[in-house]
């Protein structure tokens, strides 16, 4: 074995231009290969992570049309939330934000800074009006609204909503750093809305200060609380209209999709589930994604090429190098085996003296090939990677943005070294069913002898000024023994008509958009209607500052009323399962 | 020692077979140094290969000490009975003088270690040419180097094949003295293929070939 080596070691060392070729030949073949291995990897690991984060949004919007002079003008049509719901459960969805007009709260409204106590029953004393330069945007997803998405605002002091925030009752508020420095808000602070001199108002704390490279002077509040406040705090009946309005002149809809591959199943699905594609523009922000696909996967497919034609070349150099020396060693052979040595270890060390050669080249190549590839990995990067990236960039031209009516655009920032700079900040995940015990309200306006009055569903009764009603149980089926049908227990305000006791008639009829039911058969105006239900009052609640003047009822109880009477909640849109 | 019995050797080429040689009969003994003479293209070389088992007969047989060749470990053969000095010399170009007349030594043939200034300076060179590369020596010193190489050996049985080809006539005379030496005073059988008339001359046994035939027994 000594004598073995001893040969192998002195040939190699011996013949210097034979083992410089071959290592020469062999480190630039590994090095080649373990660079094109690299740069694959890491494009294709690019590939992955751009896939996994890259933020795609399909956004629906009304569809404009383009006068003839080229203005753009937007259909008179706004989506409704009824027509986002059920696009939000397509399996192609991971999160989706809704854009409520940002002045949907009125020019009058007031903000105020509160000292931080016990909250009101009255409206503040020192109010400060909101000026015109702020309004009040509702989102359930600030990363996804068009200032966060785009990076242009960032935040500055203190967070995003957190999960708990944004499914409601918490009452957090983001403002703009102008709006907070006007106002001296700092974080922490509480401030107050007062909704149209209704005389109701909520305290907000904020949680968040952003800076925006824009200037403006948006403030955040979850949308859950926004549907609650003001679904709750705006007086029923009279504002029928307003109420069912406002919520569903919803201007954008963005939905992160789960990943950007997903547009087409996504697009499938809203047709599939009937969504009007006539008059509403689906867009997808994918196309930059596409486009620095298409340059990594360029990039991927020439580094394969190159390492297997390298592969080839390199192997086939070395077989003829190989084999242009391997004609002296025919002599070789014939004087070891007049010296007695075997054939076959003759061979063994021929091949030896070749395979120390690749091992010496090829632990070279390792060593060498991290600096190398590492080099190679920038030169890739400046040569065709920036390139494929801008041109994705400036398709995607941020400032191209004229109106809030088109595509959520982010520059991409990739880079085969340091990875994907993906979106940064908390995306909510979409709970396509309102989580067990947390608060949901549905209302459904009715009318009954004395008028119309709105009832209210609950899922938690756990707010001021109520008790937890989820033992009230639906067992008052003939309870008088003198009606017949399904009668539900409801809380009532304490300046309306009705005693604890009291049974209060309703009867469904349809009256334009809303269901009207009414016990004036006296006036013979609804006949032929047979089913006859009721409400039981079963409590009487305080002038509270959260609930207006609707009969509370729990949202089992509600729901339970609909299916008997009939009522499709297809119909109506007051559930707010998000 | 070396009795060859109606030895053929064909050489497959892609011109077709080449007979070699064609039914060849010898018996060599040791102590006697051994001429075999012959035109180029005879045979001789290739009879030497055989007897040195480096291939087999295609008919006949070789037998060493009365056990058929073709039979034995070849391999321990030529390790332990075989020097063979080629027409070509055949030296490893990518070793020095000294270590070419060493590989047999490095290789296990032998158990000492050979005195290599001794064995250049029997075959008429020095020390100096010992450090050298086979490359940087003439044909004649190469030779002489492969010469003292096949010595180097000690092996009872001592196949050379024109050892003195390129060699002056002084040179030729000494090599054949070394050779004769080995013969007589160790009593190793050597075979020498020549033209040389004077070699031949100094042989115990001379033999001619023609064709692939051992002619003539003079
Ligand atoms: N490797 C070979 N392949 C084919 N033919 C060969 C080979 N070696 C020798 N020969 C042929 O065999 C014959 C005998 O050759 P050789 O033994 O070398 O003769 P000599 O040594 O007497 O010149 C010649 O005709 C030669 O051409
Ligand atoms: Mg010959």
């Amino acid at each position: 074995m000594k004598v073995f080596f001893h040969f192998v070691f002195r040939n190699v060392i011996r013949r210097p231009l034979r083992s410089f070729l071959c290592f020469f030949i062999a480190l630039l073949t590994a090095l080649v290969m373990i660079v094109c291995q690299t740069i694959s990897q890491r494009v294709e690991s690019a590939l992955t992570d751009l896939e996994k984060n890259y933020p795609a949004v399909a956004t629906i919007t009304r569809r404009a049309v383009i006068s003839p002079d080229g203005v753009k003008i937007p259909s008179s049509r706004y989506l409704t939330v009824d027509e986002a719901y059920p696009l939000s459960q397509s399996g192609s969805v991971k999160a989706w934000n809704i854009t409520l007009p940002a002045g949907s709260l009125a020019q009058e409204e007031l903000m105020g800074k509160l000292p931080d106590e016990e909250f009101l029953a009255e409206p503040p004393r020192e109010v400060i009006s909101v000026d015109d330069r702020v309004s009040v945007q509702a989102v359930n997803n600030l990363v996804l609204t068009e200032a966060f998405y785009s990076g242009e605002s960032k935040i500055v002091e203190g967070r995003l909503f957190t999960s708990e925030e944004m499914r409601g009752g918490t009452r957090a508020i983001i403002l703009s750093r102008n709006t907070a420095r006007r106002y001296g808000l700092a974080l922490g602070d509480k401030v107050t809305f007062d909704f149209e001199n209704s005389g109701s108002f909520s305290l907000y704390r904020v949680v968040g200060i952003y800076e925006s490279g824009k200037g403006t002077e948006l403030c955040y509040i979850p949308l859950e609380d926004y549907f609650r406040d003001l679904c709750m705090l705006w007086p029923t009946g009279a504002h029928l209209d307003s109420v069912a309005a406002r919520p569903d002149r919803v201007i954008r809809l963005d939905f992160l999709l789960t990943s950007p591959e997903s547009g087409e199943v996504f697009i499938r699905d809203a047709q599939s589930l009937g969504f009007d594609l006539s008059a509403f523009d689906i867009n997808i922000n994918d196309g930059a994604y596409f486009a620095v696909k298409d340059g990594l996967e360029g990039i991927l497919l020439l580094s394969r090429i190159v390492f297997f034609s390298v592969l080839t070349v390199g192997t086939v150099i070395l077989a003829l190098i190989i084999w242009f020396f391997s004609s002296s060693g025919k002599n070789e052979r014939t004087v070891l085996r007049v010296l007695g040595m075997k054939s076959a270890k003759i061979s063994a060390m021929f091949a030896s003296e070749y395979v120390l050669i690749m091992i010496a080249a090829l632990s070279a190549a390792l060593l060498s090939g991290g600096a190398v590839s590492d080099s190679a990995l920038h030169f890739v990067e400046r040569c065709a990677l920036e390139e494929a990236v801008e041109e994705a960039n400036a398709q995607e031209d941020l400032s191209e943005r004229t109106n809030r009516e088109i595509i959520l655009k982010r520059k991409i920032h990739l880079s085969l070294i340091d990875g994907y700079e993906g979106l940064v900040g908390e995306v909510h995940a979409v709970s396509n069913h309102l989580e067990e015990g947390k608060i949901g309200v549905r209302r459904e306006i009715f009318w009954s002898q004395s008028g119309a009055m709105t009832l209210l569903g609950m899922t938690d009764f756990a707010v001021d000024g109520f008790e937890n009603t989820a033992s009230f149980e639906r067992d008052i089926l003939s309870e008088s023994g003198k009606l017949s049908g399904y009668y539900f227990r409801c809380y009532v305000p304490e300046n309306s008509p009705y005693r604890v006791g009291e049974i209060i008639p309703l009867m469904p009829q349809k009256m334009g958009e809303a269901l009207v039911f009414t016990g004036d058969l006296a006036n013979g105006l609804y006949r032929g209607v047979l089913i006859s239900s009721g409400l039981v009052v079963s409590g009487i609640y305080p002038p509270e500052a959260h609930i207006g003047e609707e009969f509370v009822l729990p949202m089992k109880e509600l729901e339970l009323m609909c299916e008997y009477l009939s009522i499709s909640s297809e119909k109506y849109r007051s559930v707010r399962y998000d | 020692m070396i009795e060859v019995s109606n030895v053929t050797y064909d050489y497959p080429t892609k011109a077709g077979i080449v007979h070699a040689l064609r039914g060849v009969d010898l018996k060599l003994e040791g102590g006697k140094l051994y001429a075999i003479t012959g035109r180029s293209g005879s045979g001789k070389t290739t009879l030497l290969s055989l007897m040195a088992g480096l291939d087999t007969p295609t008919s006949g047989t070789v037998f060493v000490n009365g056990v058929d060749l073709a039979k034995t470990d070849q391999d321990r053969f030529r390790r332990e009975q075989v020097g063979m000095i080629f027409q070509a010399y055949y030296l490893l170009p990518q070793l020095t003088a000294a270590e070419n007349i060493l590989l047999s030594y490095e290789i296990g043939k032998k158990k000492e270690k050979p005195d290599v200034n001794a064995l250049l300076r029997a075959v008429g060179l020095t020390s100096f040419h010992g450090k050298k590369r086979s490359t940087q020596l003439s044909g004649g010193e190469q030779q002489r180097v492969a010469i003292a190489r096949a010595i180097a050996a000690d092996a009872p049985i001592l196949l050379a094949d024109e050892p003195t080809g390129n060699l002056d006539n002084e040179n030729s005379r000494n090599i054949i003295a070394i050779l004769k030496r080995l013969a007589h005073e160790k009593g190793k059988c050597v075979v020498v293929v020549t033209h040389s008339e004077e070699i031949a001359g100094e042989a115990d046994v001379r033999y001619h070939m023609s064709d692939g035939r051992i002619e003539a027994r003079d």
